[in-house]
């Protein structure tokens, strides 16, 4: 999703931004983003506040909710997803293999879900 | 007074109205659960994400022991707040052999799902979560199993599109095949049509999801979604 939407915008974003928060992903406030992204859901309450202050100190107030309700529908849908046991839908299933394979996402308890192998 | 007035961050009517109302989702009898069962679920969850550290207490719960929930459904919760990353085909068969029925795993990890969308957007930002209600239904669950119901290889059943899926398909879906998310927990239709709704006000309606250059109201440009959306899902190990 991240790299179609790139190449909408024209750009060329660097998925592995998105996991590591040390790599630039070439959007505007990604480190903010990724930061934030990755204290929500951890147990890092400090570190939390100072993301979401860079954040709305970056990007807006505006920037902290869409984060937040973005953050919030993913940690919902992951947790429908795992324990449903539901594969990829086959048309994200073959142009994702690429990204999969360097980002470590085949190596997802969850893979086992999806054929691809 | 808003749903999020404490906030110095202001979401949408559009999401406080929606919030509000899935808030009160959990004090309701379902298809499956009791409003005391849902209501312990939630609570449950919330008890087991507050001893991880994942956020504040609401102070509420004290309500997962409204009623003693078996110690498969225990299980089942606390896996799933934590993530679901370990629960696979086998553990999910282990639960229902253990006596959680089909219907009952759908709606419990439908019911921990929500709750946690709910806890994670309170923390991000910067309030304590929304407290539980005490359940304020009487009602029996009817235990109802819509016949389109199908083995699509997932865990548990689901409503395929249509044609198979027929009216409830149509309901749910519009007239659009829709992937395979959007009718994971339709075993049980009221959770898959809140989901639904949740996913179609938070990030982008179903017609729109594969359109890049939608724009759903959010103040980030869909690339940027979608980096906060990676991030979470690799913290999740979510292959979806």
């Amino acid at each position: 999703m991240l790299r179609e939407s790139g190449k909408l915008e024209g750009r060329d974003y660097n998925l592995q931004g998105a996991i590591d928060v040390n790599v630039d992903t070439g959007l505007d406030h990604g480190n903010e983003l990724v930061r934030f992204a990755a204290t929500v859901v951890a147990d890092d309450e400090d570190g939390l506040k100072q993301a979401r202050n860079d954040l709305a100190g970056a990007a807006g107030s505006g920037a902290v909710v869409a984060a937040a309700v973005t953050a919030a529908n993913f940690s919902m849908l992951d947790r429908i997803a795992n324990a449903i046991g539901i594969p990829l839908d086959d048309m994200i299933l073959g142009p994702s293999a690429d990204i999969r394979a360097s980002l470590g996402i085949n190596a997802y308890p969850s893979a086992a879900n999806s054929p691809i192998n | 007074m808003s749903f999020y007035a404490d906030s110095e961050h202001q979401p949408s009517a559009a999401i406080e109205t929606l919030h509000a109302d899935e808030l009160g989702s959990f004090a309701q009898c379902g298809t499956w659960g009791s409003a005391q069962q849902r209501t312990a679920v939630a609570a449950l969850a919330r008890k087991v994400r507050v001893e991880a550290g994942l956020q504040p207490s609401a102070g509420d719960e004290a309500l997962a022991d409204l009623v003693e929930l078996p110690p498969p459904v225990q299980k089942l919760v606390t896996e799933v707040a934590m993530g679901g990353i370990r629960v696979d085909r086998d553990f999910c068969a282990q639960v229902q052999s253990e006596g959680v029925t089909e219907g009952a795993y759908v709606e419990i990890v439908a019911l921990v799902s929500r709750i946690v969308n709910l806890d994670v957007f309170a923390r991000g930002l910067g309030v304590t979560p929304r407290a539980l209600s005490k359940p304020n239904d009487d009602s029996q669950p009817s235990f109802e199993r819509p016949v389109e119901a199908v083995d699509e290889g997932f865990f548990t059943a689901s409503v395929p599109n249509l044609p198979e899926g027929g009216e409830l398909a149509k309901s749910m879906y519009a007239d659009a095949p829709r992937g395979n998310i959007w009718r994971a927990v339709t075993l049980v239709p009221a959770e898959g049509k809140r989901v639904i709704d949740l996913v179609e006000t938070q990030y982008f309606p179903g017609s729109k999801l594969m359109d890049f250059a939608a724009d759903n109201g959010h103040a980030l440009s869909r690339a940027q979604l979608e980096a906060v959306a990676t991030k979470v899902s690799e913290h999740n190990q979510c292959f979806y």
